[in-house]
């Protein structure tokens, strides 16, 4: 799983209209949110680079992603360090771990979870 | 009470304020560090929920700003945070905020350090209108003390002279040394209210009410 069952349920158990309603967020978000990403990795911005990857992750961390918080996590680090050694190949990693995550929660049902 | 989120992720944002007015707070939203700054300016909040890294003003440079003209009493900061950011989290503390909650943002222990800061302030708040009134209540009984000695002397001898001589003037200084002891006794049923009552007597003082 892409993301953690149990932690989901602790989050959003007792309002999962709350979740529906802030996943459809970001369902309609997430690509902006790459592309904000994306455009700091074009651009060398290490500050914009930190701070858009810090944005995601911080969502990511909201519905409890396990694998695409990590790399999110990793290219806000080589943000604040100001390194962007194989930037571009970690970026598509988180992009297509995003891609999966929302597959993942697109089809999860709160009385799923032991 | 009135809850201020203030978060540049408009996902976290949203959920963090959906899931407070569900437990009855009546919430602000804010989407950058300026915009908390107006927010808290307008009036009305009882305290702050702060995400750290936003692209405008940091959350810190944001808590600098507030507590130049806030005590942590007065205005709450609970700073909202990554569990990476240890650092970021003692600077807070140090720079004076109350409290942190790590994200994902558990709603239990998050209701748990606000509920705690909100009755510290109104501790906080009861302890000073306590002391105010303990200061305004020593103030009056001193006073009243230095009024009364000298007013009893002259009362006493405005007697003495009645016996010998009569005058209109004696009458006239009867009645305004009468006026004083009046005055004298609001001032003692100020020491005895719960509650000491202002208005404004010139455009940098106050002065208390007297029933």
């Amino acid at each position: 799983m892409k993301f953690d069952e149990n932690e989901l349920n602790l989050m959003f158990g007792d309002d999962p209209e709350i979740f529906q309603e802030i996943f459809g967020d970001f369902v309609d978000s997430y690509n902006q949110m790459l592309q904000e990403v994306e455009k700091s990795i074009t651009d060398r911005n290490s500050e914009g680079l930190q701070i858009s990857a810090h944005t995601l992750k911080g969502v990511l961390a909201t519905f409890c992603s396990t694998v695409a918080k990590e790399h999110a996590f990793e290219l806000e680090e080589m943000g604040r360090d100001g390194k962007f050694d194989d930037v571009e190949a970690k970026y598509e990693v988180l992009k297509t771990e995003v891609g999966h995550l929302i597959d993942e929660l697109k089809n999860f049902s709160f009385n799923q979870a032991a | 009470m009135r809850i201020l989120v203030v978060d540049d992720d408009q996902i976290n944002n949203k959920m963090l304020t959906k899931k407070l007015e569900k437990k009855g707070f009546d919430v602000v939203q804010a989407f950058c560090g300026n915009d908390c700054l107006t927010a808290v300016e307008e009036g009305g909040i009882d305290l702050v929920l702060l995400d750290i890294m936003m692209p405008d003003l940091s959350g810190d440079q944001v808590l600098v700003q507030l507590r130049k003209t806030y005590s942590a009493f007065e205005l709450p900061i609970i700073m909202v945070t990554g569990k990476s950011e240890t650092e970021a989290i003692v600077n807070s503390l140090r720079g004076g905020a109350n409290d942190y909650i790590v994200k994902p943002v558990n709603i239990e222990v998050a209701l748990a350090r606000i509920n705690t800061q909100l009755t510290m302030k109104k501790l906080n708040k009861d302890n000073l209108q306590k002391a105010e009134l303990e200061t305004a209540h020593a103030m009056i009984v001193t006073y009243n003390h230095e009024i009364n000695n000298p007013l009893t002397i002259a009362l006493g001898m405005l007697r003495k002279i009645e016996k010998d001589y009569q005058s209109p003037y004696i009458d006239k200084t009867r009645n305004a040394l009468n006026r004083v002891v009046d005055i004298v006794k609001k001032i003692e049923s100020v020491a005895n209210s719960s509650e000491v009552q202002r208005s404004d007597y010139t455009e940098s003082d106050k002065m208390i009410k007297l029933k």
